[in-house]
């Protein structure tokens, strides 16, 4: 990296503008985030009264240590891990796969299959036939019924596609048949080893669409042990607003809110942690000029 | 070999979680499926965040040691429009259901009718009136138990769900008034009384910066019309001058005064006097137009501020002031009488007790018996209290020793001789496992209810305790509304589908014009007609029928 | 060996030897298209409920045919033209703004010289995508207060007025929508060209450098051709998305004074659902329906228009 000062007049405004617009833009980011965390620290009594603007308030930790003390909490952490995980996984697995072939511009057939999986992204039975079918599969309250719906997103395939159509080139291609290789092997040790940048992007988002997915959990499971933390978070979360037509005892309800106040950003943290700690992993392979070394050799 | 290693150590990490999950969820799912299934009682129940352990609960264990049986648990989502998507997927698939449902009064009166008609539903009209099979049930005092038939008898004259019957009167009337003592005090004012008293008190209060912090930030009226538990302002200056429940129950409809005529109070001179009044404070600057914006979040923020800035407001909750007993701004404040109108008309937004259907049999089961003896329990005195309250003994107390120690408002008012019950723990307010926190069917007297004193704080009942409101509630708000109200109404299902864009649009607009009028962005004397006629093109007239049918079948 | 020349597109040999030649993809995808087929195709039958009247004890085959029923209650409710105008403003409004900002903010990031800063933006931006949307919209209401807020504050710091209540105005409710929406997943929407830009070759800024460009010129000619293809079909899926406002945020932001401006299909179709204590399974699917046809009619459009200009799209 140059030193600043090596820079042309031009380029010096030009890198003092990036900074100024992006520190600007960090700075009205930073601030929820500040806030949840602030609030989370704070007792609920000032959260409530609306006292945590910036900084934590009567500084307490009694929103973690309940929520640390709460089984649901864990049993949810440890299920949502699950998913996440072999989720993903799954999901990554289709996906490149179906992506690598449809990529393929020597694949007759490749635009009809293309605009089968479009369509679906439009057009689906909806809630009633989803549901009956997850039932007739048996997987209904397994983690199954969590795992398999949704294994490819058609959204994340077409990122895909896109991608490898754009940044592999074609003459890699040409190359590799000439040394004979199969497609399948062309796959493998090809275009996977020049995909990191693209896999990365796939394991975030499916990755945090499993962290976050609630209502396939909240659809398809009953059983509390298979619940994943984002039901927790939600249940929680719903439980301060008053609805008078379904709440028995309102006056109880708005007691609650005191409780709930307590330990809802304490678990909004929980829950944010690994989604952070991933990110570095997947910034890694968000490094410049992968291409040039392999395109060139 | 970096890129292998960690492959490796994520397939194992992830091969590791699949075991554990596997294991636990295994042993759960074996348990449950295996021989002694058969006497197990499936509960699909609707959870509640607060609960943090169903099987190994107090109320569980109680429960199966009264009915000889295990329970098992069929969890519903705690958001009531989660548990009716829910339901309504298990009625269509009708394989692998739970015996019973415990739904926590989510569940429309119209959605229990079209389940029970179809059949997914049980019919409970001659098992209800069996002595032999819910002996709890049959032992209800017998003027009660006919209100409670009433009220689980759907539109087709049958019965498909059991409701808890636990009336009392403070959340009847949750528009409970406040105004800044304090501020009176300074200024040297009366309470108002009516609602020109309150005008001019409202104006003092702008214009004498009675906070004494030298800025003109007084608000005057404030509250948030989206609150569900009396927030709404508006809704009680209103009732000064008509009688309107606040939108909640039957969409704002009312009864005309001959109690027999189903009115919509919103289309007429008096309300239309209300939205004058308040478009005055409103042009005064004594009426914040944050009532129609704010949120819950905002509303209290602004009720906790410092220096105290609201002179008047009005909530259902004193937890609208967290930690009421000591909160600076809360100790400013009086609670008053709904004020007199012009026309001498002193109402509150009011809504008839009604019980909620807390608890459904399927007609798959194969275990009636046993899903009528479980529903049959719950109407056992005992039982009831302590699916409300818990653990005799440890969260609350019937020592009469103890009782004699304490008072309550209720009875300080002379309402009551002696208390019930003392509450000595805050199993209400805590994650818990000691209830089900009160899901369920129950059998509750209003005397019952009102014979209770929450000892869990530690503090002993203090007539002189601004924060004591149950009594001065009920002498003051409980009968401020027509004789006759309005009950939640049952629809057909026919009625109920030729109204639905009525009862989706009109109460919507209702709210939204009225917020308009006050604010000036329609003018109360120019745009009156037309938006009569608007009500009037959204089909308010069919609306009006159709509730008028479903009265008349009361 | 013999095949080789097969492998490349344009080639005139017969179709079924092409099919042929290829059979390894479509074995790799023979699991793809299962599950196609499976969770996508099979459960598609239940589109018919949007011209039935859907009743839970006959089932979707069992319940009655009504036709267009279930349209014409939604188009001649009172409120259809308001809720479809609405939903189409605020879509459109949305894809105007928070489809090149993430763009804008990927470039910017990209050029940015101090490596670790760069690093720290990216992951605290991102991080507003977590906060559960009731705990953003509240944050929303905090800040904007008049009296309270940071907005209130700095008005009446700068101006010494009390500062107008800004949640009144309904016209004001897009802007809010839309700009709320911007500062929390910008960060995320992002993520896609940040990676994309990693892509682009080295040597040409190298080449472009020798030949005098400065760092804008650069960005100018070199990053945003290499992410335009990426963005082209970000661009056709956005449009695609146009009809899905979903309604949990929307619902949340409304209020007695906004609901002209605010009130959108999806909201009204919830609150429909709740008002009328039935879950009308038959009515939201056939709003569904209408959503997603005009939503295909809008993608297919834009994947055209994609393909003549870029030469290649979706499908």
């Amino acid at each position: 990296m140059k030193k600043f000062r090596d820079l042309s007049l031009d380029d010096k405004v030009f890198h003092i503008a990036v900074f100024t617009i992006l520190t600007i833009f960090f700075i009205i980011v930073l601030y929820p985030c500040i806030f949840v965390i602030s609030a989370s620290f704070s007792s609920g009594r000032a959260v409530q009264a609306g006292k945590v603007v910036l900084w934590p308030v009567d500084f307490s930790l009694e929103g973690y240590k309940t929520v640390f003390h709460t089984k649901n909490v864990w049993i949810g952490f440890r299920n949502s891990l699950f998913y996440t995980i072999v989720g993903t996984l799954i999901n990554i697995v289709m996906t490149i796969t179906a992506a690598y072939c449809l990529s393929r511009k020597d694949l007759p057939g490749r635009n009809g299959i293309m605009l089968l999986f479009t369509f679906t992204m439009f057009f689906n039975g909806g809630l009633i036939p989803s549901y009956i079918l997850v039932q007739k599969l048996g997987i209904l309250n397994t983690p199954f019924a969590l795992l398999l719906p949704g294994a490819i997103g058609v959204y994340n395939l077409i990122v895909a596609r896109t991608f490898l159509v754009n940044t592999i080139p074609s003459e890699l291609l040409e190359a590799s048949m000439i040394d004979g290789c199969s497609d399948i092997k062309y796959f493998i040790y090809v275009i996977l080893p020049l995909s990191k940048s693209i896999l990365a992007v796939l394991v975030l988002f499916y990755g945090v669409a499993h962290w976050n997915a609630y209502f396939n959990a909240m659809i398809y499971l009953h059983d509390k042990n298979l619940f994943p933390l984002t039901l927790f978070l939600r249940e929680i979360l719903m439980s301060t607003q008053i609805d008078p037509g379904t709440v028995q005892d309102p006056e109880m309800q708005a007691r609650l809110q005191d409780m709930v106040a307590v330990i809802k950003y304490a678990l909004i943290m929980v829950s944010v942690v690994p989604v952070l700690v991933i990110y570095p992993f997947v910034q890694k392979y968000f490094v410049k000029g992968v291409m040039i070394g392999s395109v060139k050799g | 070999m970096c890129k292998v290693s960690k492959i490796a150590a994520f397939g194992l990490a992830s091969v590791l979680v699949l075991t554990s999950l596997a294991s636990c969820g295994g042993s759960k799912e074996s348990g449950a499926s295996s021989q002694s299934g058969e006497k197990k009682l499936r509960v699909g129940l609707t959870t509640s965040s607060m609960v943090t352990d169903y099987e190994d609960n107090y109320f569980t264990n109680y429960l199966e040691e009264k009915l000889g049986f295990e329970l098992e648990f069929y969890m519903l989502p705690a958001d009531a429009a989660e548990t009716r998507t829910k339901v309504a997927l298990m009625a269509t698939s009708n394989e692998d259901l739970p015996d019973v449902l415990v739904v926590d009064g989510h569940l429309t009166n119209e959605m229990i009718l079209e389940y029970g008609s179809n059949g997914f539903f049980m019919e409970l009209d001659d098992i209800t009136k069996d002595a032999a099979r819910m002996p709890n049930y049959n032992a209800i005092p017998a003027e009660d138990r006919k209100l409670m038939d009433k009220a689980q008898t759907m539109a087709d004259g049958h019965m498909y769900s059991l409701s808890a019957w636990e009336p009392e009167t403070w959340n009847l009337t949750p528009n409970r008034m406040f105004i800044n003592k304090a501020w009176l005090d300074k200024l040297g004012l009366q309470p108002p009384k009516t609602t020109d008293e309150l005008k001019k008190v409202l104006i003092a209060m702008r214009d004498g910066d009675p906070n004494g912090n030298g800025i003109k930030d007084e608000i005057g009226v404030y509250g948030f019309s989206g609150g569900g538990y009396g927030e709404n302002t508006t809704a009680a200056l209103m009732n000064s001058f008509v009688f309107w429940n606040g939108g909640g129950v039957n969409g704002g409809l009312a009864l005309d005064k001959d109690g027999k005529t189903v009115i919509a109070p919103f289309v007429s001179e008096e309300w239309r006097d209300g939205l004058r009044y308040m478009n005055d404070l409103y042009k005064e600057g004594v009426l914040s137009a944050n009532i129609f914006t704010d949120d819950y979040q905002t509303f209290k923020a602004l009720l906790n501020q410092d220096p105290q800035v609201v002179g008047v407001t009005t909530a259902g909750s004193l937890s609208n002031w967290p930690d009421v007993i000591n909160n600076a701004n809360y100790a400013e404040m009086l609670f008053i009488e709904p004020l007199k109108g012009p026309k001498g008309v002193q109402y509150t937004p009011y809504a008839e007790f009604t019980p909620t259907q807390e608890l459904m049999i399927l007609s798959s089961t194969d275990k009636l018996d046993m899903a009528v003896k479980f529903a049959d329990q719950f109407f056992d005195h005992d039982t009831s209290i302590i699916e409300r309250y818990g653990q005799e003994g440890v969260d609350w107390t019937r020592e009469p020793s103890v009782l004699a120690e304490h008072s309550n408002a209720y009875i300080a008012e002379g309402l009551y001789d002696k208390l019930s019950l003392v509450i000595t723990s805050t199993v209400w307010a805590d994650n818990q496992k000691q209830t089900w926190r009160n899901h369920g069917p129950r059998y509750a007297g209003l005397e019952m209810g009102n014979t209770t004193y929450d000892f869990s704080a530690g503090k002993k009942f203090d007539p002189e305790d601004t924060s004591q409101l149950f009594g001065k509630n009920y002498k003051m708000y409980y009968d401020k509304h027509p004789q006759k109200v309005l009950p939640a109404l049952k629809y057909t299902m026919d009625e109920a589908e030729q109204i639905q864009d009525q009862l989706t649009t009109i109460p919507d607009f209702v709210k939204q014009s009225l917020a308009e009028f006050v604010t000036g962005m329609r003018d109360v004397d120019k745009d009156w007609d037309s938006y009569l006629k608007m009500l009037d093109d959204m089909g308010l007239k069919q609306w009006i029928k159709n509730a008028q049918t479903a009265y008349d079948r009361n | 060996m013999t095949n080789r020349t097969e492998a490349l597109p344009g080639n005139n040999k017969k179709l079924s030897k092409r099919i042929v030649a290829r059979w390894q993809l479509y074995l790799l995808l023979v699991l793809p298209i299962l599950y196609l087929i499976v969770f996508s195709y099979v459960p598609m039958g239940g589109l018919v409920l949007a011209f039935k009247k859907y009743n839970a004890a006959k089932g979707i085959w069992g319940s009655q045919w009504v036709g267009l029923d279930n349209f014409r209650k939604f188009f001649s409710s009172y409120k259809s033209i308001t809720v479809i105008k609405n939903t189409l403003t605020i879509s459109l409004y949305s894809l105007v703004i928070s489809f090149p900002i993430p763009i804008i903010f990927a470039l910017l990031l990209n050029a940015m010289i101090c490596d670790k800063y760069r690093k720290v933006i990216q992951t605290v931006t991102y991080i507003p995508y977590f906060i559960s949307t009731v705990v953003m919209v509240g944050l929303v209401f905090q800040v904007l207060d008049s009296r309270n807020g940071l907005y209130g504050s700095l008005y009446h710091l700068m101006t010494g007025m009390p500062a107008a209540n800004i949640l009144a105005d309904g016209r004001l409710f897009k802007h809010i929508y839309v700009w709320s929406g911007v500062w929390q997943t910008t960060g995320y929407s992002a993520i896609i060209y940040i990676a994309a830009l990693t892509g682009v070759d080295q040597s040409l800024h190298e080449a472009a450098k020798i030949d005098g460009a400065n760092r804008l010129q650069r960005m100018m000619y070199v990053d945003i051709p290499a992410i335009l293809p990426t963005a082209s079909i970000m661009l056709v899926l956005a449009v695609g998305n146009t009809m899905n406002l979903g309604y949990e945020k929307v619902l949340l932001m409304q209020n007695d004074l906004n609901l002209n401006y605010s009130e959108v299909i999806s909201t009204y179709v919830y609150k429909v659902g709740l008002a009328s204590g039935i879950t009308n399974f038959s009515l939201s699917t056939a709003i569904g329906v209408f959503n997603s046809l005009v939503n295909f009619v809008l993608l297919t459009l834009a994947n055209w228009v994609c393909k003549r200009l870029n030469g290649s799209g979706i499908f």
